[in-house]
């Protein structure tokens, strides 16, 4: 029998857009800098911390259903992932100023970056474990998503 | 009237569920609930998504360069009726059938035979936790039967291997599928 395993929640790698996302699930932000949001939602209080290029909840396992408003968090932050790029590419397009739009533009590509960061990031995280624990890996790249096929013979 | 069809989970393209590039369909509900299943959440009939039956061939349709489709779960017979229509329309379209179930060959009904004798592939029987072994292909512990029903593939399709599948999507979420050990899984903790 094989296993399914998924995450929780899309990483959050652009703190105004997790900020965002988690306001619109009906989280309280009690405090908020890039490398740690702090939130109160359904009387409890959570700290995301900033690892790896994205923002994390550490819990234990006996947390269990208390986390499940992270379950709606992926698809708004996502919706205000794509509000951001619209709004930059907007705001590049109608810069009056070479000097302004040339750091919209600046703005716009670290923002897209930080995405092909953490994609290069989990994708040597994957190798690095891979190899430890003796895998062969074979990677495909087929319409922006990466599938690593990982094998072990013997 | 298309049959509807619930669904835990899908992957449009994966190379671990059978020979070669398959799309592979978890099917919700499972009441076998084998000790020690790595899929427990699939066994609620209440959870998922569900899906009609044509409106999934026709996605298959959509779908270039796979070779077949692969039906697990869940346990595809507790939707026999939806199984047989997907199985039945994947083979006119000439896909490959890899069908998955718990049950055991004596266990089976007519419709389950129909299901079994069209496919190309089939891996039968319950998951044992004792017998669990994740060096074998394309099944989790070692009572488990793989059957060849047509003359497509045969046993030199089964060398044994452990095999995970990470697939990263564009928004860097990562997904896993397979036999993967806890220091894998570790990878997706929050």
């Amino acid at each position: 029998m094989s296993g399914v395993w998924t995450e929780r929640s899309i990483p959050m790698t652009d703190h105004e857009c997790a900020v965002e996302a988690l306001e619109e699930v009906g989280a309280t932000i009690l405090a908020s800098n890039q490398n740690q949001i702090r939130i109160r939602i359904n009387g409890q209080e959570w700290a995301m911390q900033r690892n790896h290029g994205r923002y994390t909840i550490r819990v234990n396992r006996r947390a269990g259903s208390a986390l499940n408003w992270m379950n709606g968090v992926g698809p708004v932050y996502e919706q205000a992932v794509q509000r951001k790029l619209r709004r930059l590419r907007t705001e590049e397009e109608t810069a009056q100023l070479e000097s302004e739009r040339a750091e919209i533009q600046a703005q716009r590509e670290a923002f897209e970056n930080q995405r092909l960061e953490l994609i290069e990031q989990r994708k040597q995280e994957i190798l690095e474990k891979a190899k430890t624990l003796g895998y062969k890996v074979k990677q495909t790249e087929q319409n922006g998503q990466l599938r690593m096929v990982l094998v072990r013979r013997g | 009237m298309s049959n509807i069809l619930r669904l835990g989970h899908r992957l449009d393209r994966s190379e671990i569920y059978g020979p070669g590039i398959r799309s592979v369909f978890w099917t919700q509900g499972c009441t076998l609930a084998c000790k020690g299943c790595w899929n427990t959440q699939y066994w609620s009939s209440r959870g998922g998504e569900e899906i009609s039956v044509s409106q999934i061939l026709t996605e298959l349709i959509q779908i270039q360069d796979i070779e077949g489709i692969t039906l697990l779960g869940g346990e595809p017979f507790q939707q026999l009726d939806a199984s047989l229509e997907l199985i039945k329309g994947c083979k006119e379209m000439g896909l490959s059938v890899f069908l998955y179930t718990g049950y055991e060959l004596s266990e089976f009904n007519e419709k389950m035979q129909t299901c079994f004798h069209l496919s190309d592939i089939a891996v039968t029987g319950r998951f044992v936790q004792e017998l669990r072994d994740t060096t074998l292909r394309w099944r989790g512990s070692s009572n488990q039967q793989v059957h060849f029903i047509s003359d497509l593939y045969n046993q030199s399709v089964l060398q044994e291997q452990t095999e995970v599948e990470c697939h990263i999507l564009p928004n860097g979420e990562i997904r896993m599928v397979g036999y993967a050990e806890t220091e894998l899984i570790e990878i997706l903790g929050e």
